[in-house]
């Protein structure tokens, strides 16, 4: 049987560890908001983005590399999101393994698959799997700014345009709600346009442009581009801090428990210890009376 | 009714309100913006963007970067990649921006696409000193 010293001291421990995976939790929720918050302020700036797109492909008949889907896919780059820190439940092995999964999956149609990592995580995981990716983007640390997504369109979009890779894809947890995260694939490059999106609007015809359309809409494609990196980053921020909430909460009452049953434990020992101690000295007592 | 939309990837700064006049820094030079002018969209360059607000005598500023203008006889939307008021200017922040921008500028040798950056962090510290100047 453990004894009594044994037991207290795994039940303080366990109190601790419970203190530190609370306060963990409460800070993820505070994180949580923030990234939601930065998810809705995006919203109105991406509709009308995207409105405007597709409104003037669709009344101008302009094209443009960046929209035009390529008949055979040949190479494509997977930009894999991940976070910098753990502790967050099955958010970063969820994307790893949807990763793995892919190029296992793809690796004979396809001509090359390089992959660039955002988030230390997933680097460090394929940096031992000696899979080199072009490039790893981390210390995500501080919030997600759109700088810096704009920093990492920008390398995406050079690549696409000197014709190294016919497709840019993205995976990344999307964020349904606090407790539950879904993996996504995305296709960034080529842009799918929804002509249907145009239906509605007052779009005037003879809309006077400066300067030309297809210039105009090479610069919107760019910074919808943009956007829709910042969009992934900002929703795998918030993923992952509603995973780490999630894992702490479990962790939590995980520690709780624990802790009742070392009390039950603890107690019964000591009901015990004096049991005997009793039933010893009233068995002395006979003893000297007989 | 004419009214104003500003919109950047971080917030939503200007809704719904109603002006009497913008002036945007467009593509081809700066632009003023009455009600009723016929349907335009124009790309923004980095600049200051004013506007009076209907039945207010003072005239809002702003530090705008890159962006598009759409432009319609009843509303204007601006969409814009960076966004800054004069309160939220710290100008010796902006000098220190201006100065590294332009040492850059001189000292190193750049790739277009550091180029194009640089003369851009440039052009938006010069902005926000004019802004918090005037």
């Amino acid at each position: 049987m453990a004894n009594l010293k044994e037991i207290r001291i795994r039940i303080d421990s366990t109190k601790n560890t419970q203190q530190i995976t609370k306060a963990m939790k409460l800070v993820s929720a505070a994180k949580l908001r923030k990234a939601q918050h930065n998810i809705t302020n995006m919203r109105p700036y991406a509709v009308t983005l995207k409105g405007v797109i597709a409104n003037i492909a669709a009344t101008q008949k302009v094209t443009h590399p960046l929209m035009t889907k390529k008949e055979n896919v040949k190479s494509v780059l997977l930009v894999v999101l991940t976070s910098d820190r753990g502790l967050c439940g099955g958010f970063n092995s969820s994307i790893i393994k949807f990763a793995e999964k892919y190029y296992a999956d793809h690796k004979a149609g396809l001509e090359k698959i390089d992959f660039i990592f955002v988030g230390k995580r997933g680097s460090d995981y394929f940096a031992r799997k000696n899979v080199k990716g072009l490039e790893s983007i981390t210390k995500l640390d501080k919030d997600i700014s759109y700088d810096l997504a704009h920093g990492v369109a920008e390398k995406l979009i050079n690549r696409f345009m000197d014709g190294s890779y016919d497709e840019i894809r993205l995976v990344y947890n999307e964020f349904k709600s606090a407790i539950s995260q879904k993996v996504v694939c995305e296709t960034l490059l080529p842009v799918e346009i929804e002509k249907s999106s145009f239906e509605g609007t007052n779009f005037s015809p003879d809309m006077i442009f400066d300067p030309a359309p297809e210039v105009i809409i090479e610069d919107l494609l760019k910074k919808n581009f943009n956007l829709q990196v910042y969009r992934a980053m900002s929703e795998s921020v918030a993923s992952e801090h509603g995973a780490r909430m999630t894992a702490m909460e479990n962790a939590s009452n995980n520690a709780r428990d624990m802790i009742n049953k070392l009390t039950l434990t603890y107690n019964k020992a000591r009901q015990e210890k004096i049991t005997t101690e009793l039933t010893e000295i009233v068995s002395g007592a006979e003893s000297l009376k007989g | 009714m004419f009214k104003l939309n500003v919109l950047t990837p971080e917030r939503k700064a200007v809704f719904d309100q109603e002006i009497t006049k913008v002036t945007v820094p467009a593509h081809s030079g700066e632009m003023t913006i009455l009600p009723g002018h016929s349907p335009l969209i124009t790309t923004l360059g980095t600049g200051i963007l004013k506007y009076k607000i209907k039945g207010q005598e003072k005239t809002y500023k702003a530090v705008i970067s890159w962006g598009y203008c759409e432009v319609s006889p009843e509303t204007v939307n601006v969409l814009a990649e960076f966004m800054q008021t004069p309160e939220e200017v710290v100008e010796e922040t902006a000098k220190n921006h201006l100065q590294n921008a332009e040492k850059k500028l001189i000292t190193e040798v750049l790739n277009d696409a550091d180029y194009v950056a640089t003369m851009n962090e440039a052009d938006k510290a010069r902005a926000a000193i004019n802004l918090v100047k005037h």
